[in-house]
């Protein structure tokens, strides 16, 4: 399948924190071929790409398969409904949002609704969480109740649009992308040469804490973990100085807690088969905001490198990248790997 | 054609204030075998339908066109588009979504990632002269190829059907007044009568009043979307009007006083034919009654609105049952102001 279709297929997908199911069950079925595929107890996707003796070196490539989203906590009087966010919504772009209920019995529309404009005192403010509410359109609370159960899980609706110079923009491209660029690596490497054995894992509660991948990684039991995960890209509002452009490859670095010796061939790597790439220094305290923090640290200690893909509007239902960045990422780990983990 | 994909129809159409021809020539598409239309100077679709009886009172009845949208204003280095918003928009429905430039090409609004803003930042709605579009651009050059200033572009917004009988678009302000029109224009009719479908009603000058001057009626009825506040929050004094209520009158808001007589007459005949029908309940909002009242020598005006909620955003949201219990209560005064 070609980039583009598995990134439509699996930003689509639902899988808010915590209730991953459906774009595990769309994720399953889109790696099938690629290996053995097993879910984990706290539910994220494992996938033996190869197998190889025990004594040889053993890489997992990681991405994350939850998105943010939001649940339901109370329906007032008149059938609206509160809500509390999974991960990190940004209230500043929530205003008449339009979102999807996913609930047993099917899928419900709502808007995210807000205080009309003339009843709004002094200074306009962004909603805060608890003016925030959706409107599903019902007349009664024991309407809105017998088809929205408390607890019920929302996400943004936002498809995916194709924008100038091979951009897309979609709802959940955080962290959908970083999957489609290890599926298709592990596609490469699938009919590359190599003597180690490959784990593709896509975890779960990524956006919760991280539960997914640290549990799953101590499962797994590798020697070496690549984590791959989104990172903020330059735009209007974000300065080229501090922040990687889209459409020039992943950004990589070599410093806090990733391991430094795969940092520099994930560089020489690049150089060798001229794929572009950018250079984020994390710097600060060496502990990752990405699933490399719950990663490095399993067992006796992983050799952890994290790779990012620039992505701009973070954590909103238009989150723009470049299709080429996932080629090139993927294009990038399939050669480190069969060079230096072999 | 329902009610239904009738408005959906409309609201698929691009038409910010100014540039309604797409709207225009839709709706003279579907009405030209039943009445005769002409489109004057300032774009306004006048439509006079011949009924079995010419009333002593002229009457005209009329919905706008146009919606709220967004104008180039300026591309940066990098690509990025600048931009105004053509009408009252709250910058803080904007941010985020995705609209649809004149030349069909759709662009998102960007924002710096929640993880990047401080607490003020999180707190204090961005400006639109802060905002940004984003076509995905090379640069400036690129970017040009695609947008010219001065062009228009729309929310892009799916029609939804969703809830208890409510449907979810952009532009719902005010096609689903053309919505009402097209149906009685579409039906036999009584009593003459003139349809219009004015532009400009959202930005600078309207055009109603223009199409009210040539076609000088003793009586206009201006129909229209306006905000229900019956949401989350608000106490029921201050919820103005309710959706599933019908379409309200208004007695005043801040364009005008509307003809008093009109008013009341307007609550007793649908209350004798049995068509659910509220009052206003504030004095806020306004609409092209205000322009049509002072043109020429004075016209009695009257404002037929339904309750539409998240107006003038991507998302607003009306009930069905309202849109068409406005266009039989219009069908009736119709019928019941013409002698």
């Amino acid at each position: 399948m070609e980039t583009l279709e598995l990134l439509n297929a699996l930003t689509q997908a639902t899988g808010v924190s915590g209730e991953e199911e459906h774009v595990l069950s769309v994720a399953s079925e889109l790696v099938k071929d690629l290996g053995e595929t097993s879910i984990s107890t706290l539910k994220s996707l494992i996938c033996k790409v190869k197998v190889a003796d025990p004594s040889k070196p053993h890489i997992m490539l990681n991405a994350h398969i939850d998105e943010i989203g939001m649940i339901v906590t109370g329906i007032d009087k008149n059938g609206f409904a509160k809500i509390a966010r999974v991960g990190g919504i940004d209230r500043r772009m929530i205003m008449s949002s339009p979102v999807i209920a996913h609930t047993e019995e099917g899928d419900f529309y709502g808007v995210v609704g807000s205080v009309p404009p003339h009843l709004q005192k002094g200074e306009k403010k962004n909603p805060t969480l608890d003016e925030i509410y959706i409107d599903f359109g019902f007349d009664s609370k024991e309407e809105t109740e017998k088809h929205i159960p408390l607890g019920t899980i929302l996400t943004f609706e936002g498809e995916m649009v194709q924008l100038k110079n091979g951009l897309a923009a979609s709802k959940a491209m955080d962290d959908r992308c970083c999957c489609v660029s290890l599926i298709q690596a592990c596609r490469l490497l699938k009919n590359m040469d190599t003597d180690c054995s490959i784990t593709l894992m896509l975890s779960s509660m990524e956006e919760v804490g991280g539960q997914g991948a640290q549990t799953a990684a101590f499962g797994i039991d590798p020697t070496h973990a690549i984590v791959m995960d989104v990172t903020f890209a330059s735009a209007p509002d974000m300065s080229k100085e501090k922040f990687a452009p889209i459409g020039n490859g992943p950004t990589l670095s070599g410093s806090g807690a990733q391991d430094s010796l795969m940092a520099k061939q994930l560089i020489a790597t690049a150089k060798k088969h001229n794929i572009p790439y950018s250079l984020e220094p994390t710097g600060g305290n060496g502990v990752s905001g990405t699933d490399a923090a719950g990663v490095v640290n399993r067992r006796s200690g992983i050799r952890t490198a994290v790779i990012g893909l620039p992505l701009r509007n973070m954590h909103t239902p238009v989150e723009v990248l470049s299709i080429a960045d996932l080629d090139y990422a993927a294009k990038l780990i399939a050669e480190f790997v069969a060079e230096y983990i072999r | 054609m329902t009610t239904v994909e009738l408005v959906k129809n409309l609201c698929e159409l691009d038409g910010v204030s100014g540039a309604e021809d797409q709207v225009r020539d839709y709706i003279e598409s579907l009405v030209k075998d039943h009445c005769q239309c002409s489109v004057d100077a300032r774009g306004n679709l006048i439509c006079f339908k011949k009924g079995k009886k010419t009333p002593a009172k002229k009457i005209m009845l009329s919905a706008h066109m146009d919606e709220v949208g967004f104008v180039v204003t300026g591309v940066d280095d990098d690509g990025f588009l600048r931009f105004s918003t053509v009408g009252g928009i709250d910058s803080r429905v904007v941010i985020g979504k995705r609209v649809r430039l004149e030349s069909g090409i759709p662009a998102i609004v960007g924002t710096k990632p929640i993880h990047m803003q401080s607490k003020e930042e999180q707190d204090t709605p961005l400006k639109i002269s802060d905002m940004y579009l984003d076509i995905g651009a090379k640069n400036k050059e690129d970017a040009l190829k695609a947008a010219e200033l001065g062009d228009h572009a729309c929310f892009f917004s799916n029609f939804v059907e969703f809830g208890n009988s409510r449907i979810k678009a952009k532009a719902l302000d005010d096609r689903a007044g053309c919505a009402c029109l097209i149906q009685l224009l579409l039906q036999d009719a009584e009593y003459d009568f003139t349809a219009c479908f004015t532009v400009c009603e959202e930005c600078g000058k309207s055009g109603a009043d223009n199409a009210a001057f040539s076609v000088q009626p003793d009586i206009a009825i201006v129909v229209e979307c306006t905000t229900a506040a019956d949401v989350h929050g608000v106490s029921e004094l201050d919820q103005v009007v309710n959706q599933g209520q019908g379409p309200c009158l208004s007695f005043m808001d801040n364009g005008c006083i509307y003809d008093r007589a009109l008013f009341r007459k307007g609550l007793a005949i649908a209350k004798e034919n049995n068509i659910p029908c509220q009052v206003k309940r504030a004095v806020c909002g306004g609409n092209d009654s205000s322009v049509i009242q002072v043109t020429g020598a004075g016209i009695k005006v009257m404002a037929v609105s339904m309750p539409g909620r998240y107006i003038h955003s991507a998302s607003s949201v009306l009930k069905v049952s309202d849109i068409d219990a406005t266009t039989q209560l219009l069908g009736c005064l119709v019928k019941e102001l013409a002698d």
